[in-house]
């Protein structure tokens, strides 16, 4: 399998005042299309500047990250804004959807700026929202919400799906509804998906877990078996 | 250490501070110096006119014995009267300048009205040919106190010495006639001689041609109209007319009036406008604030503090655009009666600092403040720590009226149907962003409407209607085919045709003026009536054509009889029929043939004055050589005439600018404003569409559409509203002497578009900036 996302030595600095605050401290990892990945880490351990960076929301101070060879951190405001644009799918831990949009438009506004889209209406029946499309946000249950979120995300038909505490904000078992879905996605189109989360159970379902203590990555497990998302319990 | 929060709060938004402070300031500088100037011209105007005895009515007639006022003042009801000379002369001058009119008023030792005030030499003895010359003619015609002035009187020279300088307050505006809108000191000024020397030079020794006299309190000038016409009429009397139509006091006083309805409405636009964009901002702070007043009232603060606390950011903006506002405004004064120092002579007319105004200002600005900030974080007062620290509900979206109108809806991409859906999502702000716009617009289209409607006064009365080049103005009547034929072969005129002027009385019902008749010949070449339509009007065998002006005066329909009463001849009452209704924006007009007119005064073939048309290069020939006829009363030059106007418009053009420049600022203040309150409501959201690829511009744009979206409207309501402010200020400044038509021309609309397409750019280019420093980092952090 290609690598599709490769890092090395990469270190992020803040500076909140006058104190810096080192993010990461070095971070080599390589990601390979198609794998379903589960970053594993405490808060503050830096796994969220680890997504930022590669989404191409924030640049590192040090080290390098390439996506399909090419150097993000080389990359001007617009190519990264490209990047996002074509390249990737976010989900967020709070959705994030557009509130005076509805969750059919939602998922069009993603799909009318991308190059080679899915068809919005598809995808969100297959999240099995076709009867709520005409829905806003808030009239929404979280689950629904998020299952929008990850149409928007995947009608864009990225390579790569960054997610960001996907079940952070649901309950147990919508929690499962979506992790279900992502897999799909990543079985049926062979996509790849990097997920961020402090659920250890999650890990399970993963080909690849890297945990990230104080900035570094700990270790990286690879699962052989990796479970279907029913299987999963926390 | 909530006062440092005030400050800091502040700072960081600074330029939406700036901006609405700017308004509150354009506003109250507006209120305060035209407040202070207009106080400033009433109070000096009163006491001028009471200190120098200004009459109450005044008359005019042909001639009379001296002793006439004598007789007017034993009318009941009547205090003082005066008799006087009152006689346009010419300044005898080389060929080639201007022609100066000066008129001779003659003036007795200790008269009891109108006295001049000596500003500058002495007061003429009455033993040599001295007179007293009006200050501003002393200076525009670069005359010393001791030169000689050469006036033609009779066709003769005659030299008079110039002992000093005065003004009266029947000339506060000196112009000779309501014809001349504004003065011009090089052809026009007055004199005053005394009777002893004016008498015997006029050819008028012991008689009089005009009377002034006051009444007593409690007497009303029509109880005692009929009987002083009773007695004058057997002596010519032309005119007969109270201090307000006097043409002086009249022009004072539509300014006076045009001042204080300007004071009045001008000013209101920017407070509410600003009270409106703080109300915004400080509804929108509580909002976002709710998390610090929660954790605020957990540690024990009360609402009330809190309140006070967050009333302290409309103090500021009260305090600072009420002082700012105020001290400009005290600046602006003395700008403004330096202006109106140029047209009126009114002694002790100077700036006055006022601190009452100053008071009254800063309160005025403190109370729209406060009232603004309190509506606008009256919240805080129910909110409890528990609810306040919790996030607000998240908005709700929902479909828009305009959804419903599929074909247009079908078209807007999903950019703009959020923009569509934001603008109503918040109706209240909406609202008021279309009426602040509006109102930016409004004001750009109605302060060069105001130059588009002087401009095309001056194209219609001086290019449509009056055609010819100069128009001679005789002292007496003559025969008019003489008239036309001594001027018809003067050397460069290229045609004459006769005019004759008669002063009457005309009454609709019970309704009734003093105006004059213009009697032309029907086919009139150099005078021709227009029709609204500016179609030529041909003037009927009888009966007459009237100005608007007069018709709504009178309420007069087309086809109505009036009575039609004239100051001269038999002086009987008689019916005409008014034929048509014609727009003239000069005067109280009205017209009819010039045979028909004649045979009303039993004078059938008489003119009053002669119009010439001349060649172009010969003007200055043909007035020298007019000079010298012994019946000439006037030269008026129209030309110059209308080149002194445009040369005034031009003039005034800075304040175009400026009216322009503050409905820009305005407009400006209010879309930055609103942008930064959107722009801060939905950082997540537009960080969140730049997650997911969208570039800067591409965000900024969503939010360019909105205020795009709500400029239209705004400027499609600021048409009305254009046309309704030109409207006012027209109304605010009609009189009998003149009245503005309502003149928006295109181009007047093309400008103010543009201007309001530049500030809402201009706005959208500050945010662009801002769009720019949105941190997509904090989309993935919890909500706040």
């Amino acid at each position: 399998m290609e690598t599709i996302v490769k890092t090395q030595n990469l270190r992020k600095t803040f500076y909140t005042g006058e104190v810096p605050v080192l993010a990461l401290k070095g971070v080599d990892l390589e990601i390979l299309e198609g794998e379903f990945v589960v970053i594993l880490g405490p808060s503050g351990s830096g796994k969220s500047t680890l997504l930022n960076i590669l989404g191409g929301m924030d640049a590192p101070t040090e080290g390098e990250i390439k996506y399909r060879g090419k150097p993000l951190q080389n990359m001007n405001k617009k190519e990264l804004t490209m990047f996002r644009r074509n390249a990737v799918g976010f989900i967020f831990q709070f959705y994030n959807l557009i509130p005076n949009l509805t969750a059919l438009e939602n998922v069009i506004l993603a799909a009318e700026i991308t190059n080679d889209p899915l068809d919005p209406r598809k995808v969100l029946a297959e999240m099995g929202l076709a009867e709520r499309e005409d829905h806003f946000p808030s009239q929404l249950s979280g689950g629904e919400q998020q299952r929008v979120a990850i149409a928007r995300a995947i009608t864009k038909n990225p390579d790569l799906l960054l997610c960001d505490e996907p079940t952070g904000a649901l309950d147990y078992e919508t929690g499962k509804q979506v992790l279900e879905a992502l897999r799909a996605f990543n079985r049926d189109l062979g996509k790849t998906i990097l997920v961020i989360t402090h659920n250890a159970a999650i890990g399970k379902m993963a080909d690849k877990v890297i945990y990230i203590r104080d900035g570094r990555v700990d270790r990286i497990e690879t699962n052989p078996d990796p479970v279907s998302a029913s299987e999963v319990s926390w | 250490m909530l006062k440092r929060k005030l400050l800091r709060d502040i700072k960081g938004n600074f330029g939406a501070y700036i901006a609405l402070i700017s308004v509150l300031v354009i506003g109250l500088m507006l209120y305060v110096s035209m407040a202070l100037t207009l106080d400033s011209l009433v109070i000096s105007r009163d006491n001028y006119f009471r200190d120098y005895n200004f009459a109450d009515g005044f008359t005019k007639i042909i001639r009379g014995p001296v002793g006439l006022a004598a007789d007017i003042e034993d009318i009941p009801g009547i205090d003082k009267a005066v008799g006087r000379i009152v006689l346009d002369v010419l300044v005898h001058k080389p060929a080639g300048e201007e022609t100066t009119t000066l008129r001779l008023v003659s003036f007795e030792e200790r008269q009891p009205l109108n006295r001049f005030r000596l500003e500058q030499g002495k007061v003429p003895s009455g033993e040599a040919r001295e007179l007293l010359v009006s200050p501003a003619f002393l200076q525009g015609n670069n005359y010393k106190i001791g030169d000689q002035i050469p006036l033609i009187i009779k066709g003769r020279e005659v030299r008079f010495t110039i002992a000093g300088t005065a003004n009266s307050p029947e000339y506060v505006y000196e112009i000779p006639n309501g014809l001349t809108l504004t003065p011009n000191p090089k052809a026009f000024g007055v004199a005053f001689a005394p009777y002893s020397v004016a008498g015997p030079v006029l050819d008028m020794e012991g008689q009089v041609n005009d009377i002034a006299f006051s009444l007593n309190k409690g007497t009303d000038f029509l109880d005692v109209k009929t009987q002083v016409s009773r007695v004058l009429n057997s002596y010519g009397m032309t005119s007969i007319y109270p201090v307000k139509d006097q043409l002086s006091y009249s022009m004072l006083n539509q300014e006076i009036i045009g001042l204080e309805g300007s004071a009045k409405t001008a000013p209101v636009i920017f407070l509410v406008v600003a009270a409106s964009v703080l109300y915004i901002m400080l509804r929108r702070m509580v909002e976002q604030q709710r998390g610090q007043i929660g954790v605020m009232k957990a540690f024990g603060f009360t609402s009330l503090e809190i309140l006070k606390h967050y009333l302290g950011y409309a103090f500021f903006v009260g305090a600072l655009g009420g002082l700012g506002g105020s001290a400009a405004g005290i600046i602006l004064c003395y700008y403004l009666v330096d202006i109106y120092k140029m047209y009126y002579n009114i002694p002790g007319f100077t700036a006055q600092v006022s601190l009452t105004y100053v008071l009254v200002g800063t309160v005025l600005s403190l109370l729209f403040s406060l009232f603004a900030g309190w509506r606008g974080c009256r919240r805080v007062m129910v909110l409890n720590p528990a609810e306040a620290m919790r996030p607000p509900a998240p908005p709700a979206g929902k479909k828009t009226m305009i959804e419903r109108l599929k074909f247009l809806w079908g078209v807007l991409n999903t950019q703009a149907k959020m923009a569509v859906r934001n603008v109503f999502r918040n109706k209240q702000r909406a609202f008021l962003v279309i009426l602040g716009v509006s109102c930016a617009f409004a004001m750009m289209v109605s302060s060069r409407a105001s130059f588009d409607s002087t401009y095309y006064l001056i194209r219609f009365q001086f290019g449509e209607v009056e055609r010819y080049d100069i128009k001679v103005t005789l002292n007496q009547y003559i025969d008019r085919i003489k008239g036309v034929n001594d001027t018809r072969y003067v050397d460069g005129v290229t045609n004459a045709e006769p005019m004759l002027e008669v002063p009457v009385t005309i009454s609709n019902r019970w309704l009734q003026k003093d105006i004059v008749i213009i009697g032309l010949q029907q086919d009139a070449q150099l005078y021709r009536l227009v029709s609204s339509e500016g179609k030529h009007v041909d003037l009927p065998d009888d009966g007459l054509v009237i100005s608007n002006q007069l018709a709504k005066n009178l309420d007069i329909q087309p086809g109505e009889v009036v009575i039609v009463k004239p100051f001269l001849g038999d002086r009987k009452e008689k019916k005409a029929v008014v034929r048509q209704v014609v727009p003239q924006y000069v005067g109280l007009g009205a017209f009819m043939d010039i045979d028909a007119l004649g045979e009303l005064i039993q004078e059938p073939s008489s003119a009053s004055s002669i119009l010439l048309g001349v060649d172009s290069n010969e003007v200055d020939r043909v007035r020298k050589d007019l000079q010298e006829g012994r019946n000439v009363g006037v030269i008026y030059d129209k030309n110059r005439m209308k080149q002194q106007f445009e040369d005034l418009m031009e003039s005034s053009q800075a304040s175009q600018y400026i009216l322009m420049f503050f409905a820009f600022i305005t407009g400006f203040a209010i879309v930055y404003n609103v942008n930064i309150i959107s722009l801060s409501e939905r950082e997540r959201e537009l960080s969140t569409l730049m997650v997911l690829g969208m570039t800067e511009k591409e965000v900024a744009r969503i939010l360019a559409f909105e205020q795009g979206f709500l400029g239209l409207v705004a400027v499609i309501a600021g048409v009305p509203l254009g046309y309704g402010m030109i409207y006012g200020i027209v109304s605010a400044t009609a009189s009998d002497i003149y009245n503005m038509p309502i003149i928006i021309e295109p181009v007047s609309f093309l400008i103010s578009f543009l201007g309001a397409v530049l500030f809402i750019s201009a706005a959208q280019w500050r945010i662009r900036g801002k769009v720019a420093k949105l941190s997509m980092l904090d989309v993935l952090k919890e909500h706040e």
